[in-house]
């Protein structure tokens, strides 16, 4: 039992994972700027310090030094303070919201009577994923509403996303400014991925240049934004050249595909992965990987029969939602039986065996004894309308 | 998870004012600021001489920068024992689409390649007719679970469609829960009784559902209106409250005498038992609690009724106990997805050929289990119409196609599990 729990835990984690590194990824940044405001202003510090020293300076001088000395202890403090006080909280406060949340996850799995407290937390979890996803589609006064409602704003990435969306809309409304910002202030973590967006930005740039036949612009934009790239890129940057040759109207293959204007969609793709990846966040949304691996071990041939469908099955259903889902998705699979009652959708076994009637229509016992005991010891199969005695079942043993 | 959490304490209190190994960063620039200020002090009123004073910086300098310096390496150090205790509570990554599908492309499900029309699917359920489909369970769900007010905001937003007739049930069905929750059974009743003893249903888009499934309605056996009924006698009978006149308590009793009279007594048939502890719990009106009825006096009660109230007003509409998008996103995320992902990565070394079933089995709760499946024990195939499950003479069964393989001649078969032998003809075919 416990080793079952155990697994259950690991499996509820696994999904969790972007919930617990998004913040933690937040605080490194905020660790970062403070780490640089220090080496930046205590260093200076330490310069004029070492330089008064050797230098004997007259007294005017000294005060002088000593003026700006003080003045860059303050701002670094003052700094410090301010980044700590907003950026630096915020993210500390996200970090024990969501640790918090996940450790009560374990807590409620592990314990025995932690079953209304664990589905009350499916609750606030099934709320997560949906903002999720509506933040994802795009449905972001949706998403507010419901971690206005719920309370859980610090449990969904709502700036984070926002942040995203922003930058593409720019690359929509063609401009690549923002996203080209934002690859700056990412610039190392960028490096690290081996990403070839600003690259990519940077391309469409000149060929919006090329486009609107600003043929000097584009040289010089070429000269001093695609240069640097010429070692990982040295195909691309010869044919972006020649491309000024060319006019948007070209029907010259490898010209024509640069002046695309399907080329920005994928420029959008390429910054939203980017961006997911750097951010730690999975590209599905995490409503789709539950709702397929739940909608897969559910999944089986009965849900599409008619006469086999059940109310309470989400697989069964017909309104276009789930059931339409489900279409996408693998079947279970199964070597044990398992026989459900129809009357009382038990589980039967040997507490509350399985019978069957003259015409071969299996239910459990409790069910028919029940409706023995009110009938005079007559039984009548629900579905069938066959009514016989109790006493003409029988019984049937499943292995 | 609890040592990521004794990690962030720490961190806090490293960010904070309190002390650790080194002193509070600002605490060493507080320092720093005021023996500059000494420095400066004494620099300008010229009792010191200016070597003197440089003499003094300098190390003071040293020493508060070695101590920011360390705050913040203890900082670090912080973070990266928090990121090694993700690492270790998080040791694989989000599974993607790709891994999830089967090695073989074919799986593209036939339908979600159809649906999209031009291209392969390129991420799971991104097809726009999918994604209609997720913006509808979605929209279900926010009413379901009582949120109006986004649902409005999220149908304004989405290409979600509902009926209005199935929004007016779930804001009807709320009304009603608000209702019990305060002690008030009226509208439940109401609208139990027009389900069962009226042809005319509430909305006229389930009218024909509802007499077409009036037969299942009945099935069901459900007890919700004499649960209701006795919900509401237990509620007269312990109305009044002690500081009450002896009237207004003779008064209640009589009035919930009179309630059991009428509207209990028809019940009597049905539920005998349960009716019978109801006549004599007035005996004991003044001390229920303390009485051997005291379980009808339990809070859990009127939850039960409210669970077993929206369900069976849900089964009405032809839906489930539970919003559906909760039930397969809590086995989803309950611990399949985990299971899916190691047992493709042990059958994909094997060569896993059958795209369209899952390599293992999902453990599912018992109320999850909403379909009978019988395997074989025999061929361990699951049975089939084509192939159904027969009962032998013992009782133990067996697929046809086993049956058929196991029969001798003369149609004679021995079970399998037992001693007893039988005809085959004489095998009976199940319906489960």
């Amino acid at each position: 039992m416990s080793l079952k729990l155990q697994m259950n835990i690991d499996g509820i984690m696994l999904l969790e994972q972007p919930f617990a590194r998004v913040p933690c990824e937040n605080y490194r940044k905020v660790f970062r700027t403070s780490q640089k405001y220090v080496e930046k202003e205590l260093g200076g510090i330490n310069t004029t310090c070492n330089d008064a020293s050797t230098k004997s300076l007259s007294p005017e001088e000294s005060l002088k030094a000593i003026d700006s000395m003080l003045s860059r202890a303050e701002n670094l403090k003052r700094k410090l303070n301010e980044l700590n006080g907003t950026a630096g909280q915020a993210a500390q406060d996200t970090l024990r919201a969501r640790y918090g949340h996940l450790a009560a996850a374990e807590s409620f799995a592990q314990s025995e009577s932690g079953q209304t407290q664990f589905s009350q937390w499916a609750d606030t979890r099934s709320d997560r994923w949906l903002v999720d996803w509506m933040l994802r589609a795009g449905r972001e006064t949706s998403a507010k509403a419901i971690a206005s409602q719920k309370g859980i704003q610090k449990l969904v990435d709502l700036e984070l996303f926002a942040d995203i969306r922003r930058i593409e809309d720019a690359l929509r409304g063609n401009s690549c400014m923002e996203a080209l910002a934002w690859c700056n202030e990412n610039k190392t973590q960028l490096r690290k991925m081996k990403s070839t967006l600003e690259f990519d930005l940077r391309l469409q740039e000149y060929v919006e240049l090329a486009r609107a036949r600003k043929t000097h612009e584009a040289m010089a934009y070429s000269k001093k934004y695609l240069a640097s790239w010429h070692d990982t890129h040295p195909q691309q940057i010869k044919q972006a050249s020649a491309l000024l040759a060319f006019p948007p109207t070209t029907a010259c293959g490898p010209y024509k595909r640069l002046y695309d204007p399907g080329k920005r969609v994928a420029l959008i793709e390429s910054f939203r992965v980017t961006a997911y990846t750097l951010h730690c966040i999975p590209t599905e949304p995490l409503l789709h990987l539950a709702l397929y691996s739940g909608l897969a071990s559910l999944k089986l041939p009965a849900c599409k029969e008619h006469s086999t469908k059940n109310v309470d099955c989400p697989v069964c259903d017909t309104s276009g939602g789930l059931g339409a889902l489900a279409d996408e998705v693998p079947f279970s699979h199964h070597v044990n039986s398992t026989i459900v009652c129809k009357i009382s959708g038990k589980i039967m076994n040997e507490d509350n065996a399985p019978m069957a009637f003259p015409n071969g229509y299996v239910y459990s016992r409790l069910a028919l004894e029940d409706m023995a005991m009110k009938n005079n010891g007559l039984v009548t199969c629900p579905r069938t309308k066959t009514t016989c005695e109790f006493k003409e079942l029988r019984k049937l043993y499943i292995s | 998870m609890d040592t990521l959490v004794k990690e962030l304490s720490k961190l806090e209190k490293l960010t904070s004012s309190e002390k650790s190994k080194s002193p509070p960063i600002n605490d060493s620039l507080d320092a720093l600021i005021a023996s500059l200020q000494t420095s400066r002090a004494a620099l300008q009123s010229g009792s010191v001489p200016t070597e003197a004073v440089w003499a003094q910086i300098g190390p003071e300098v040293e020493r508060r920068k070695k101590d920011v310096e360390d705050r913040q390496k203890e900082i670090y150090s912080c973070l990266s024992r928090i990121g090694k205790g993700l690492d270790k509570r998080f040791p694989t990554a989000v599974p993607t689409f790709e891994p999830l599908q089967a090695s073989p492309p074919e799986f593209s499900s036939a339908a979600a390649a159809a649906a999209s029309g031009t291209k392969k699917t390129e991420g799971l359920f991104s097809t726009p007719s999918s994604r209609k489909a997720v913006e509808q369970t979605i929209a279900t769900h926010l009413l379901r679970t009582g949120q109006f007010e986004t649902a409005e905001i999220f149908l304004q937003e989405s290409a979600a469609e509902i009926p209005p007739e199935l929004k007016a049930s779930f804001v009807e069905l709320h009304s009603i829960m608000h209702a019990l929750q305060n002690n008030d059974v009226g509208p439940a009743l109401a609208y139990v009784l027009l389900i069962t003893r009226n042809n005319t249903m509430l909305t006229p888009c389930y009218a024909s559902w509802c007499s077409t499934h009036r037969p299942f309605l009945i099935t069901r056996s459900s007890s919700i209106e004499f649960h209701l009924h006795r919900f509401h006698f237990i509620h007269l009978l312990t109305s009044p409250t002690s500081s009450s006149s002896p009237g207004a308590h003779a008064a209640a009793a009589a009035e919930a005498m009179a309630y059991l009279s009428t509207h209990l007594t028809p019940f009597y048939a049905t539920h005998s038992t349960a009716f019978r502890e109801l006549t004599t719990a007035p005996i004991y009106r003044a001390r229920l609690a303390s009485s051997p009825y005291a379980h009808l006096l339990a809070p859990e009660i009127r939850v039960q009724l409210q669970e077993e109230f929206s369900r069976e007003y849900c089964a009405a509409l032809g839906m489930g106990r539970e919003s559906p998008l909760r039930v397969v996103a809590d086995i989803g995320g309950g611990g399949a997805l985990n299971r899916i992902e190691k047992g493709r990565k042990v059958m994909l070394g094997r060569g896993w050929s059958q795209v369209d079933e899952l390599p293992i089995e999902i453990p599912l709760p018992p109320q999850n289990r909403y379909h009978s499946i019988f395997a074989c024990p025999v061929s361990k195939e699951q049975t089939t119409d084509a192939n159904p499950p027969m009962m032998l003479a013992c009782g133990h069964v067996v697929a046809k196609d086993s049956l058929t393989k196991l029969s001798k001649p003369g149609g004679r078969v021995k079970c399998p599990y037992c001693p007893v032998e039988g005809q085959v003809t004489s095998a009976l075919k199940l319906v489960f």
